[in-house]
């Protein structure tokens, strides 16, 4: 059963009128229990599709379902009692974190707005929250500013874990610490996910990442999706999907790749007018590309792509 | 406790500055009154001759080296003893004291009333950036920040007194007019800050802790006043510690038109004459209530800002 699923959305961030969609006609549901990765370079729409199934923003048009129900038109009020569920967590940059408050008081901010526990109650749960991502007692007093990288990563994924979520968007939560960090950080959203059943879209560009820990790989691409594979190991079809796969980076400097020609690499990139998205950059693009609209068809079970060559 | 320590020690770094600016005060109203003995002796209406000058000179301690004259009337000055008026004959400190609170009550109310209307005006534009109330109070707040004060003051004195008779035209300081005349020197003060406020809180509201207030229970309104307003009104606090200065050497326009007797036009009146005790007192009162208002936003700046420690 998918607990978000989005229906044919649209965002755009001009005001009437619009002709520029951050996201451009998505159709895409995320399963209980899985982790689904969001690739694609920046500024394809990765983050807004995320803030979207949050209704942290307004779609344009389409439909977003939140367990079972369309959320798409939901006030204020009642939106806010479903948002316990759904959480996110940014990069840990000094800007997810208001720099005045502590630890303690970030962490407990969703509790105060949510619970009624006691304070004793509170500090109980902020401190398993914080051993659960690996942080001792001594951080509660601290104020972000006072962290390293890696500590403000943890304490953002504490803060969006304290409620027990269902849902979790990990907005390019490992993009700004290094690898060993990184490690650290995706086997704790890991095993929170085996532990508890979160379920999470999981945003970045990081193609190493992305195959780490996700059970299923959504492709964005000028804000369409272009395909997604039904696991890790499944061959990419759209020239775009093997273009970023090619792209992972090898962490063994001794093991040098040849550089791959997979796309135009000059040209005008801004959004064609009909037909396929990637047409410009695409070595393999026919006069069906640039006239047709192709939407994501399956090809084998599970496995979406939007290409005419295939 | 390190908040106490804290304020000790801003205590403690007043008086450094203190000795500096009495001492700019008193060498310098020296140095621009020309030959003190004959400034003193004129105002007292006495032909200057060599005797008398030197006699003036004698009784005045004008003989000796400017540092001594310095501790000599620092030691006064300590007693809040400036010496005597040349231009009314009665102690600089009784012709300060008559003024001062209303020029104060001036102050503190104008710059209450411009931060009343600054924060609900400048989270309105937020929450609105971009559209009517916004562009509304963006353009109310540049005409007020470029209206002139004296003509705000006599165009609601002409409405409120002439016209519609509910305010006193001339208010002569008492509390209950201080409406009007605190209301007219806030206007500038309160544009500033709107904008300013407005500039912090669009800029705050784009970072990531705002955005997704939401999603931890708060509403957009809710994360504004509670992440966004602590952390944008650090700028115009400090605006107000130095706006205050300025409000509170008086205004003399403002006081003129609202028949409001403060300091700014006895000031005015004594540098004219070289009334060089006046003068002095005034620099040195100012100063105090400047420094103390100071301090008090510095105590307030530490509880909005919890990070500010002894370093």
């Amino acid at each position: 059963m998918n607990i978000v699923e989005v229906k044919s959305l649209y965002k755009s961030y001009t005001k009437s009128k619009p002709t520029k969609y951050a996201v451009h006609n998505v159709s895409l549901g995320i399963e209980h229990g899985e982790i689904l990765g969001l690739v694609g370079e920046s500024g394809c729409g990765k983050s807004t599709l995320g803030a979207l199934m949050l209704k942290l923003i307004e779609p344009t048009k389409g439909e977003i379902w939140f367990d079972g129900k369309n959320i798409t038109n939901l006030t204020f009020r009642n939106m806010r009692k479903i948002r316990s569920h759904m959480q996110i967590v940014f990069q840990g940059s000094s800007n997810a974190f208001n720099p005045y408050h502590t630890v303690r008081q970030i962490i407990s901010e969703p509790m105060d707005n949510y619970t009624k526990f006691s304070s004793a109650e509170k500090e109980r749960k902020i401190l398993a929250c914080l051993e659960s991502v690996g942080l001792g007692a001594e951080h509660i007093e601290r104020y972000s500013g006072e962290l390293s990288g890696g500590q403000r990563q943890r304490i953002g994924i504490a803060r969006a874990l304290i409620l027990d979520p269902k849902f979790v968007v990990c907005d390019e939560a490992v993009s700004s610490v290094d690898y060993g960090l990184k490690k650290q950080i995706l086997k704790i959203l890991y095993d929170l996910k085996q532990e508890k059943g979160f379920t999470y879209l999981f945003i970045s560009h990081d193609m190493a990442a992305i195959n780490a820990v996700c059970d299923r790989v959504a492709v964005m691409y000028l804000g369409n999706l272009v395909e997604i594979l039904p696991s890790t190991d499944a061959t990419a079809l759209h020239p775009y999907t093997k273009a970023l796969m090619a792209a992972t980076l090898e962490p063994d400097p001794k093991i040098k790749k040849k550089k791959l020609v997979l796309f135009n690499e000059s040209g005008d990139f801004s959004y064609p007018h009909g037909g396929c998205p990637f047409q410009s950059r695409c070595l393999y693009a026919s006069e069906k590309c640039r006239t047709e609209d192709q939407l994501l068809r399956e090809i084998s079970d599970g496995h979406f792509v939007a290409c005419h060559l295939i | 406790m390190k908040r106490l320590k804290l304020i000790l020690l801003r205590i403690v770094q007043i008086i450094p500055v203190l000795l500096i600016v009495t001492m700019l005060a008193f060498w310098l109203s020296n140095v621009s009154a020309g030959d003190v003995a004959n400034v003193t002796l004129q105002s007292k209406g006495i032909q200057p001759t060599e005797e008398s000058l030197a006699a003036i000179r004698e009784e005045l301690g004008l003989n000796d080296p400017l540092p001594v004259q310095y501790i000599n009337w620092l030691k006064k000055a300590c007693r809040l003893d400036f010496g005597v008026s040349f231009q009314t004959n009665r102690p600089v400190t009784e012709e300060i004291f008559s003024r001062f609170p209303a020029t104060l009550e001036l102050a503190i109310s104008a710059s209450l009333l411009a931060v009343i209307f600054a924060i609900p005006l400048a989270l309105l534009a937020t929450r609105y950036r971009d559209s009517a109330p916004d562009h509304v109070i963006r353009v109310m707040s540049s005409i007020g920040a470029t209206m002139p004060d004296f003509w705000i003051g006599l165009m609601l004195l002409y409405f409120f007194g002439v016209q519609l008779k509910i305010a006193p035209i001339v208010a002569g300081s008492k509390i209950q007019n201080i409406f009007l005349p605190a209301f007219t020197l806030s206007i500038q003060y309160a544009a500033t800050y709107t904008r300013v406020l407005r500039g912090n809180l669009v800029e705050i509201n784009r970072l990531d802790y705002i955005k997704a207030a939401r999603a931890r229970g708060l509403s957009e309104g809710g994360a504004l006043v509670k992440h966004g307003l602590k952390n944008a009104i650090l700028p115009v606090i400090t605006l107000i510690g130095v706006n205050f200065g300025k409000l509170v050497g008086g205004q003399v326009a403002i006081e003129t038109i609202f028949s409001w007797n403060g300091i700014g036009q006895f000031a005015i009146s004594c540098m004219k004459v070289k009334d060089l005790p006046v003068i002095q007192g005034y620099i040195i009162i100012v100063l105090l209530a400047y420094v103390i208002v100071n301090l008090i936003l510095d105590v307030v700046y530490m509880y909005i800002d919890p990070r500010i420690e002894v370093e």
